[in-house]
């Protein structure tokens, strides 16, 4: 099920939260876990028992941790790894390496034939950082299932993130307040994310998906510029919008979920937009890949290294595809020259920055799109020798307002605004019913509602 | 006590509209009448699934339970209605693939051509390399190609044209077939109200121009719709929206088309397995989708009887492959053929082989618009 959908927001809502909303604080957790699991459910049934299987293996491992402190424990968390990288390894990069050992050897071994289990990319990270932390002292063993389960399985994350620690929730496991204020921020940071990726982020990939369908190899150049700002657009607000729809039914549920997007198309630097861009998942990959690897205290060499191994990671967390590798380089390269002396360049540059960092950033979304190497090819270099073709007036007319409103809002304005008026209410809810209402007219005629992130 | 209320209602403003407004759409969902049929969309609605194991277990429980909360959302017209005019609002002249051009006219547009396209042109082609009968070919290009002067600036279709002639380039080999080229005619009167502006079909007056054309290639003499004898058989009815417009759905500067026929008699109709004696059903000038009314629709086998016997040069039996734009020319060809049957290879699973053994003198008809011909999968129907 996806949050932007008739489904969730006319059957799943009203349900789930009337129940859990009556129901006493404890059996809340038992009402979500159940709530999520049919939540998860609905669209693939079969993989629900891999879910199950993973909670009851990390659970498992966390109480053997505790039990074996000082002595097994670190044979435990090994297990616990090998077990849930394993199966993300089985589940999502299999026939990657199976096809690509069969190019390379010309082998013949046959693919597996599996479809990726929704969300199995973060989920996996989620409750790695409870086998970790729990090795590593920072949070206490969790004795009961159903709060571990429903710490794994909470539905608002389960899918796409943001990438929630347990660390970040284990008190509010435990017992939670949830107060009618709590509710009523929830809600609108909710309808704020519907907007953001029904109103903004279907609408400009509509043109997006329209490049496609006209075929690389036939676009001009001002619609191949054009396309890059529309996917850039498209995968900022659909992501964040789906950030914040979770971020928002956490609140509702009494969780404080971690912020998951800063303005990133506001940075400067490659640098700064890595701190702004996915930032729970920057921040898991800086406390359980390069800080075990040594981070940045052991030399020069070895932080070049670390920094080298994390964005490859980084790139193939995001797809089991050469291209999601050679994003996650790209950017690794950049930050390299950024390191070595161009930071300090860009910054008395404040505006050759700003034009620097999207074009950097456009183009990365371009290598991170265009699965084929050879259609990403020719996408490039339409953009520099397309020619002009007579549609753009037709494409800019039927885009250009939602365009300028991606691009307003992500430049930090929507924000401002939003500040402003958040402190009338009445003006408020006037905005947020609009949205509401319109988000709903939306999906009530669309035919393209995709959620980017879900690939992962 | 009455300004504590105040305040508890003004922090939770919106807690309170966003429940009324979910709890309204779910209690529609449970308590409203589900739509049987969306009359603009021209086609039956999902209803609730029934719960059982075996589609739970499958997930196809699921599927259909989603599908019912699309198209049973309650309010739904009014909702797509908000959508349309919320994109018109935002300038764009483009709603779910329509566009409208100037003068309230809506295009299809077309920007890229389907994977369909070139097993369609070899399946005509193994079916002209399977016999040496005569056959006729005519694709006819859709409104955007032909009515450049009402198209939105910049409008990215494709060139038919193109398509078409690459198509009767490769047709040529064969010399049994006979390729119509209905591009220059219609070019001509592109000014003429010769496409629907709200309906992907074109009207009866350029099926006319259409007919002559065939007739020309043919060699049979086309009757003359200005001649006294047709020209009082002429009936219009007003206030038609067609398909373009129930996809685009907006307001502004759309006009609704008029449609008209020529009330051409025939001694005996048979589409379906049933009987009629008029080639028109007329009933459907009444409801959406008035274009229904040609021929009754379309059916996978049809047989028309012509009540005509006097004029000269005419010939004995034709079959007609095609999909519903032949529908408002057929009329016109009863007055040069005694036998037409009308094959529509989505609804006719008979081999045609049989058919046209039957049929051995007939002479052979394809007749298709350029989109239908771009997508449709049943073509390959034609060697069966």
């Amino acid at each position: 099920m996806i949050f932007s959908s008739l489904l969730f927001l006319f059957w799943f809502m009203p349900v789930f939260f009337l129940i859990y909303y009556l129901v006493p604080m404890r059996a809340k957790n038992f009402v979500l876990l159940v709530g999520s699991m049919v939540f998860y459910g609905w669209g693939e049934p079969k993989y629900l028992i891999l879910l199950v299987i993973s909670i009851l293996v990390n659970y498992l491992a966390g109480l053997l941790i505790h039990r074996f402190r000082g002595r097994a424990d670190r044979i435990v968390l090994v297990c616990a790894l090998v077990f849930d990288i394993g199966m993300l390894f089985f589940f999502k990069y299999i026939n990657f390496f199976i096809e690509n050992i069969n190019a390379f050897t010309g082998s013949n071994i046959a693919e597996v034939n599996i479809t990726l289990p929704l969300g199995i990319s973060f989920y996996t990270f989620q409750i790695m950082s409870y086998v970790i932390d729990l090795y590593r002292g920072k949070v206490e063993v969790e004795r009961s299932v159903i709060n571990l389960g429903t710490y794994l399985c909470m539905f608002p994350q389960l899918i796409a993130g943001p990438i929630v620690v347990y660390s970040d929730v284990s008190t509010a496991l435990k017992g939670r307040k949830i107060s009618a204020s709590a509710i009523e921020e929830g809600l609108c940071t909710f309808t704020l994310g519907l907007g953001s990726k029904v109103l903004i982020a279907n609408n400009a990939g509509e043109f997006w998906r329209e490049l496609e369908k006209i075929g690389y190899e036939n676009i001009s150049a001002p619609l191949a510029w054009l396309g890059m700002l529309a996917f850039t657009l498209q995968i900022y607000f659909d992501f964040n919008g789906y950030s914040m729809m979770a971020i928002g039914l956490g609140k509702m549920l009494g969780f404080e979920f971690p912020k998951n997007f800063d303005l990133p198309y506001i940075s400067s630097s490659i640098t700064e937009y890595w701190r702004r861009w996915h930032m729970t998942l920057s921040g898991w990959f800086r406390d359980y890949l390069y800080i075990p690897l040594g981070g940045n205290r052991r030399g020069k060499a070895r932080v070049i290294f670390n920094l080298f191994i994390v964005w490859f990671v980084t790139g193939f967390w995001h797809g089991a595809d050469w291209n999601f590798i050679l994003w996650g380089l790209y950017f690794f390269v950049l930050l390299m020259i950024e390191r070595a002396g161009f930071a300090g360049f860009l910054e008395k540059r404040k505006i050759f920055a700003h034009v620097y960092s999207l074009l950097a950033i456009g183009f990365g979304w371009m290598l991170f799109a265009i699965t084929d190497l050879k259609q990403l090819a020719v996408y490039l270099g339409r953009l520099f020798t397309g020619g002009v073709s007579g549609s753009e007036v037709y494409y800019i007319r039927n885009y250009f307002v939602i365009m300028l409103l991606g691009c307003l809002l992500s430049s930090g304005l929507g924000n401002k605004v939003y500040d402003k008026i958040s402190k009338r209410k009445g003006v408020t809810a006037v905005m947020l019913t609009g949205i509401l209402i319109l988000s709903v007219a939306f999906l009530a005629d669309a035919s393209y509602n995709p959620f980017l992130y879900f690939r992962f | 006590m009455v300004i504590d209320m105040y305040q508890t209602v003004k922090k939770n403003i919106f807690t309170i509209i966003f429940t009324l407004m979910v709890f309204v759409m779910f209690a529609g969902y449970l308590f409203g009448d589900d739509g049987e049929f969306s009359v603009t969309e021209n086609r039956y609605l999902a209803k609730r699934p029934p719960v059982t194991l075996s589609s739970l277990m499958d997930g196809s429980f699921m599927k259909s339970f989603e599908l019912y909360t699309e198209e049973q959302l309650p309010l739904r017209d009014g909702l797509i209605k908000l959508k349309a005019v919320c994109c018109e609002a935002a300038f764009k002249n483009e709603n779910n693939g329509i566009a409208k051009g100037k003068d309230g006219h809506l295009f299809e547009k077309l920007i890229n051509t389907d994977r369909q396209l070139k097993k369609n042109s070899a399946a005509i082609e193994n079916f002209a390399k399977q016999t040496d009968r005569d056959i006729y070919v005519c694709i006819v290009p859709n409104s955007y190609e032909i009515q450049k002067d009402y198209i939105p600036a910049g409008f990215p279709g494709i060139s038919q044209r193109e398509y078409i002639e690459e198509l009767y380039d490769e047709l040529s080999t064969y010399g049994n077939v006979h390729t119509i080229d209905l591009y220059e005619t219609l070019i001509e009167n592109a000014d003429k109200y010769i496409y629907y502006r709200t309906d992907h079909h074109w009207t009866t007056d350029g099926a006319y121009l259409g007919y002559r054309k065939l007739c020309d290639e043919m060699g049979i003499i086309p009757v003359d719709k200005d001649s006294e004898k047709l020209g009082e058989k002429r009936r219009e009815t007003e206030g038609f929206y067609g398909t373009y417009q129930s996809k685009y759905r907006g307001s502004i500067g759309v006009k609704p088309d008029t449609l008209t026929y020529y009330d051409i008699d025939v001694a005996h109709y048979e589409t379906g397995g049933r009987e009629y004696d008029s080639l028109y059903d007329t009933d459907k000038l009444d409801i959406y989708d008035k274009y229904a009314m040609f021929m009754h629709g379309n059916e996978g086998l049809s047989t028309v009887e012509s009540a005509e016997d006097e004029v000269e040069g005419r010939k004995g039996e034709l079959i007609i492959f095609k999909d519903s734009y032949a529908n408002c020319m057929i009329p016109f060809l009863t007055y040069d053929y005694d036998r037409i049957t009308v094959i529509d290879l989505r609804y006719y699973p008979d081999p045609v082989k049989e058919l046209l053994k039957e049929h051995e003198d007939a002479d052979i008809l394809l007749f298709y618009n350029f989109m239908h011909f771009n997508e449709d999968n049943h073509f390959y129907r034609l060697t069966s």
